[in-house]
């Protein structure tokens, strides 16, 4: 097959859009090798080339498109790539590199260049509307490892070639590599040295100066070269900062992450933060949990097939949740260690002994992992949530657990989304040293949904660029999106050609853009989402009741129910907890107590009140948390105080609640039965 | 990393059975239960050398080249990319990530990987 021939064979590959930016692969192969390997091939996935070394261009050429098809630039992108021999063994191997062939700085780029910011080199063309490499070489370089699925080279796996990321468990998606990595290449890279924390030749890159680390309240390019290495392994504490990226992820990250919140006692009272697995449902799924901590208390473990060893068995402990429990965890959320077994055994057992819920303690130092469901037999039927708080969290819990009751909250953390901060802010991955992972060039695994450039291949790859095109546009690809000749920062319409700027309102917002455009509403705010803002919107909801007579302005409720009678409509009370009690009714505002319990009658549920008996003997300290008993009496001393005892272990016999109307008249029958037995004597 | 050459293009690790691979697999797991498909400290070492000239971050050696309409330009002379890597995890599932470093390759390498996530 000649060049001539897959060059043509490429050009009837199906072509995506327009793209805005032609981006080149440049085949760097030998004749007969790679993209030129003349193996006949029948066609896949909508790949059709009829040779290997035309699938494998036409795969490259793919992603490249599909990058195209987003990026704007002026100037053509090259990639030289070539299918080469990477290091490998049998069950392991570099699939494929890819870089940019250089960065420039201070090149007099046009609009959104920043100053002393290096830029990689497609981008700085990009800005600048001209080739700027002296060179005149290519803007990329990618080698992707040809030996895969060989002997001793990552065996049973292969490439594979379609378009339609449908590679099965033992292929490896091509197109899907390819974007990820060449996105790296286009700029979504930091050149920052994770070895030493040292910039590139003293200047930061346009992707760094956007990373923030919110534990020290510092930018990456305001820190020192030790600062960046303490931040690089900091887990989800360092955001990407562009206003595109951050506005993206308002609407691509809103699945709500968990925490838990300890109410009692005060040593260990507040939030804590949990990362959720996939093992079984999730908190927002089975809703809020309110209980007890019980540690695990283990029967002796028996290693199942495909789980661990004997020898390894030998190490398990009483806590580590691998063995049924002794007692039961009836109501219970149990704390368990991470190690030993599979966390799906520690969330079974703990299930089946009657816990509602399970946290797992790290049992490494740094961040809590994202715990996902064992691969073998036998099936699970977990249905309760399981969250991991980190080693030093839960080494506290337990402690305290160990010494008295501990109530807890598993819950949904208020306004903050899996891979996002509380200000919307995506994080980048900052893995600790001991996890094995990649460093702030990707987005952070705990990201849903899964995202082009996290640094897990997740086998759930499309064609999208997803938060990754908002992050571009805010290093500068896009430097002028809606092409009026204004640069994004200083345009009041970015994404809206508007080249006089008008503005009737002064808002900020320019006519061409603004939902409101007579009067000022800087915040443009739609409760709505119609395409009129509530400023110029006389019925905000949409509910057909004008916003001047509705009792709930911003939420749609054409019913106006208003149980209260308050004046605010149902629909718009405040329900911090979201038990279904409008906060100005609950007796426990900030606590989801459903039922309103309030055993001692003193205003405050019981879910929140620190003495629910009101015998003035703190629940923490309590032997009769529920019921009033000053006395603290416990006949049988087992913990359990006589009002809450229903069987007193001491004589063997059922003992009435002390002030029970009953309590004195059984007392004198036992009384009168000890007589009798002693006269018989 | 000692190898010795063999009739191929390839060197043989001692211990490896280049005859016939899948039996190799298959003793690999017999023999390890734990791990049976954690790479050889050789091979991730083998790994990380081929990465490191490609993921390296360091600058030390690069050449700066002041551009006649203005600007500096550095050529990355193959360094500052991205490299996507793989292994099988202890049920032989592929599991599949991207480094920047040989710090994380080699953490990729020697640590038990999952996708997203670790199951124990």
């Amino acid at each position: 097959v000649t060049r001539a021939a897959w060059v043509l064979a490429a050009l009837l590959v199906p072509t995506i859009a327009a793209a805005d930016v032609e981006v080149i692969i440049v085949n760097g192969d030998a004749a007969g090798v790679g993209m030129n390997d003349p193996t006949a091939v029948a066609p896949v996935g909508g790949n059709p080339g009829t040779t290997l070394g035309q699938q494998r261009f036409n795969a490259l050429q793919r992603a490249a498109d599909l990058w195209g098809q987003t990026l704007d630039s002026e100037v053509p992108i090259r990639i030289r790539a070539t299918w080469a021999a990477r290091s490998c063994d049998a069950t392991s191997a570099v699939l494929a590199s890819c870089g940019s062939n250089g960065f420039l700085r201070d090149f007099g780029g046009g609009i959104g260049m920043l100053e002393n910011t290096w830029y990689a080199r497609a981008l700085a063309d990009r800005l600048a509307g001209a080739d700027l490499d002296p060179a005149g070489d290519a803007d990329m370089v990618a080698t992707f490892n040809i030996n895969i699925g060989k002997d001793d080279c990552l065996e049973n796996a292969h490439w594979y070639y379609g378009f339609d990321h449908e590679e099965g468990d033992s292929g490896v998606d091509v197109v899907g590599t390819a974007m990820h990595e060449f996105g790296h290449g286009l700029g979504f890279l930091s050149t920052v040295d994770a070895a030493t924390g040292s910039l590139l030749s003293g200047f930061p890159d346009a992707y760094a100066r956007f990373l923030f680390d919110i534990q020290t309240n510092k930018a990456w390019t305001a820190m020192s070269n030790a600062e960046r290495m303490a931040s690089a392994i900091r887990p989800r504490r360092v955001v990407f900062t562009g206003q595109n990226a951050v506005a993206a992820a308002q609407t691509t990250l809103v699945t709500p992450i968990p925490r838990l919140r300890v109410t009692a006692p005060g040593s260990v009272d507040g939030n804590y933060e949990v990362v959720e697995g996939t093992l079984s449902t999730t908190v927002a799924a089975s809703g809020v949990k309110t209980a007890n901590l019980q540690v695990a208390n283990d029967n002796l473990f028996v290693p199942r097939t495909g789980d661990m060893t004997a020898a390894e068995a030998a190490n398990a402990s009483a806590t580590d949740g691998c063995g049924t429990n002794k007692a039961s965890m009836t109501g219970k959320i149990a704390i368990v260690d991470r190690g030993l077994c599979s966390f799906s055994y520690k969330v079974q057992n703990a299930q089946d002994s009657g816990a509602i819920a399970v946290i797992v303690v790290n049992n490494v130092a740094g961040s809590p992992s994202v715990m996902v469901p064992a691969t073998f037999t036998p099936p699970f039927t977990t249905t309760i949530p399981a969250v991991m708080v980190s080693q030093a969290d839960g080494t506290a819990l337990k402690n305290a657990a160990a010494s008295g009751t501990v109530s807890v909250v598993l819950e949904l953390e208020p306004g903050v989304t899996a891979g996002a901060d509380a200000l919307h802010r995506p994080f980048v991955n900052t893995p600790s040293v001991l996890a094995p992972g990649s460093s702030v060039s990707h987005w952070d695994p705990t990201a849903i949904p899964n995202l082009l450039m996290e640094p897990n291949a997740t086998g759930d790859e499309t064609d999208s660029v997803d938060m990754t095109l908002p992050a571009f546009r805010d290093i500068g690809w896009y430097g002028d999106g809606d092409l009026d000749g204004l640069p994004d920062p200083s345009d009041n319409c970015p994404l809206a050609a508007n080249p006089e700027q008008f503005d009737g309102d002064a808002d900020g917002d320019g006519d061409a853009c603004d939902n409101c455009p007579v009067v000022p509403n800087g915040d443009q705010a739609n409760a709505d989402g119609d395409s009129v803002g509530d400023a110029c919107d006389n019925d905000d909801d949409n509910d057909t009741i004008a916003d001047s007579g509705d009792n709930c302005p911003t939420d749609a409720n054409p019913d106006q129910a208003d149980g209260d009678g308050d004046g605010v409509g149902d629909a718009c009370e405040l329900d911090d907890d979201e038990d279904g009690i409008p906060d100005a009714d609950d007796n426990c505002p900030e606590t989801a107590n459903p039922t309103q319990e309030d055993s001692d009658g003193d205003g405050d549920g019981d879910a929140c009140d620190e003495d629910s008996d009101g015998d003035k003997i703190p629940d923490a300290t309590d032997n009769c948390p529920t019921m009033a008993n000053v006395d603290q009496d416990d006949r049988d001393d087992d913990g359990l105080g006589d009002p809450c005892d229903s069987k007193n272990d001491s004589g063997g016999c059922a003992i009435a609640p002390s002030g029970s109307s009953s309590s004195g008249l059984l007392w004198l029958m036992l009384l009168s039965i000890g007589a009798l037995l002693g006269r018989r004597r | 990393v000692t190898s010795v050459a063999n009739a191929g293009s390839r060197p043989v690790y001692p211990g490896e059975m280049r005859w016939f691979p899948p039996l190799l697999l298959l003793l690999g797991a017999c023999a390890s239960e734990d791990a049976p498909f954690r790479p050889s400290p050789e091979a991730v070492q083998k790994h990380v050398a081929d990465l490191a000239p490609a993921v390296t971050k360091s600058a030390d050696g690069l050449k700066l080249t002041s551009l006649a309409g203005g600007g500096v330009y550095v050529d990355t002379e193959g360094r500052m990319q991205a490299a996507m890597v793989a292994r099988r995890d202890a049920s032989g599932k592929l599991v599949i990530e991207c480094v920047d470093s040989t710090a994380a390759a080699e953490s990729f390498f020697r640590a038990e990987p999952t996708a997203k996530g670790a199951t124990e």
